[in-house]
C-alpha cells in the first residue's frame, strides 16, 4: 500500500517543489549574471534536489513491490503515540496558566515562583512518561504515572536547580 | 522503562536550547518519520548524512563554479571530479539491481 501511494505523492511534491515553491521562495534563478559573470542561482539546489526526487519516485514507482509496508497497525500506533505527545504538551503548556487562574494574581506574576513554575512540566511530564510506559506494555497503572511523576520532578530540578537562565517548558512560549 | 525518560530529558533539554514548543514537535515529527522510513524499509541513514551535510553541499558547489569559470560541466572537468561522479552514479546504479536469488 505503501509503495503504491509513495512514488506517486514523491513525484507530486518534487513537481511542486520545482515548478512552485522554488520559484516563489527564490529571488534569482537556477543560473545569475551579475557584471558579465555567471553564478549559480538560489534556485538551483532546489531545482537539482526536486530532479532527483522526481528520479526516485518513478524508480519507485516501476520497482515490483517488495516486503516491507506499513501495516494499519502501524498507522494505529503511531495516532495513539502522537495523541498522547498532543496531550501531554498541551497540558505541559496549559495546566500552570488554568491552574493559576484560580488566583487573584494570574500567571505571569507566579511563573518564576515554586511551585508554579513546575506545574505545567510536571503534569505534562508524568502523563507523558506513564502514558509512554502504559502504551509500551499495553497497560497503564498507577505505579507508571509515580515514576514518571519522580522522573518529571528530578529532570525539573536537574535543570533548574543548578542554572539560573535555563527556562523550563513552557515558560519560553508565555 | 528508562526509555521514556530519556525522552522526557532529550525534549526538555531541546526547549532548553531553543524555548519554543516548535521545537519539540520538530523533533517528535522527525521521530515519527525516522519510524516510517523504518517500517517501510528505507534507510534514514542517507537522509541524515543528506540533512547534515546538504547546505555545505550547496555552498561548495557554488565556490567550485565560480572558480572554473562558470561553466555549465564544471563537475566534468577534472578527471578526478570525473571519476567521482562516475563512481557516485555507478553505486546508485550498482544498489538498483535486484539481489540474487
Amino acid at each position: 500500500m505503501c509503495g503504491i501511494l509513495a512514488g506517486p505523492f514523491f513525484l507530486l511534491f518534487a513537481a511542486l517543489l520545482v515548478f512552485v515553491w522554488a520559484s516563489l521562495d527564490t529571488g534569482t534563478g537556477i543560473v545569475e549574471k551579475v557584471r558579465r559573470n555567471f553564478f549559480i542561482g538560489d534556485a538551483l539546489g532546489p531545482t537539482v534536489a526536486g530532479s532527483l526526487l522526481a528520479i526516485g519516485a518513478m524508480l519507485v514507482m516501476l520497482r515490483p513491490r517488495e516486503g516491507n509496508a506499513l501495516t494499519k497497525a502501524n498507522v494505529f500506533w503511531m495516532l495513539g503515540l502522537l495523541a498522547l505527545f498532543a496531550v501531554s504538551l498541551l497540558l505541559m503548556r496549559y495546566a500552570g496558566p488554568i491552574a493559576a487562574s484560580f488566583t487573584e494574581t494570574g500567571y505571569r506574576p507566579l511563573r518564576a515562583t515554586p511551585p508554579w513554575n513546575y506545574v505545567g512540566f510536571l503534569i505534562g511530564g508524568t502523563v507523558m512518561i506513564g502514558g509512554l510506559t502504559g502504551l509500551a506494555s499495553r497497560r497503564f497503572s498507577l505505579r507508571d504515572f509515580a515514576i514518571g511523576f519522580v522522573a518529571a520532578l528530578t529532570i525539573a530540578l536537574l535543570y533548574d536547580l543548578p542554572f539560573e537562565d535555563l527556562i523550563l517548558p513552557p515558560h519560553g512560549d508565555l | 522503562m528508562g526509555v521514556p525518560n530519556v525522552l522526557l530529558l532529550t525534549l526538555t533539554a531541546i526547549y532548553v536550547q531553543e524555548t519554543s514548543m516548535v521545537a519539540v514537535w520538530i523533533t517528535l515529527f522527525f521521530g515519527f518519520l525516522g519510524y516510517v522510513m523504518r517500517r517501510i524499509g528505507m534507510s534514514p541513514l542517507p537522509f541524515v548524512i543528506a540533512f547534515i551535510l546538504g547546505g555545505n553541499l550547496e555552498a561548495t558547489a557554488r565556490q567550485a563554479f565560480a572558480a572554473t569559470g562558470a561553466g555549465p560541466f564544471f563537475l566534468f572537468n577534472s578527471p578526478i571530479a570525473l571519476a567521482f561522479m562516475v563512481l557516485a552514479i555507478g553505486v546508485v546504479a550498482f544498489s538498483l539491481r535486484k539481489p540474487a536469488k
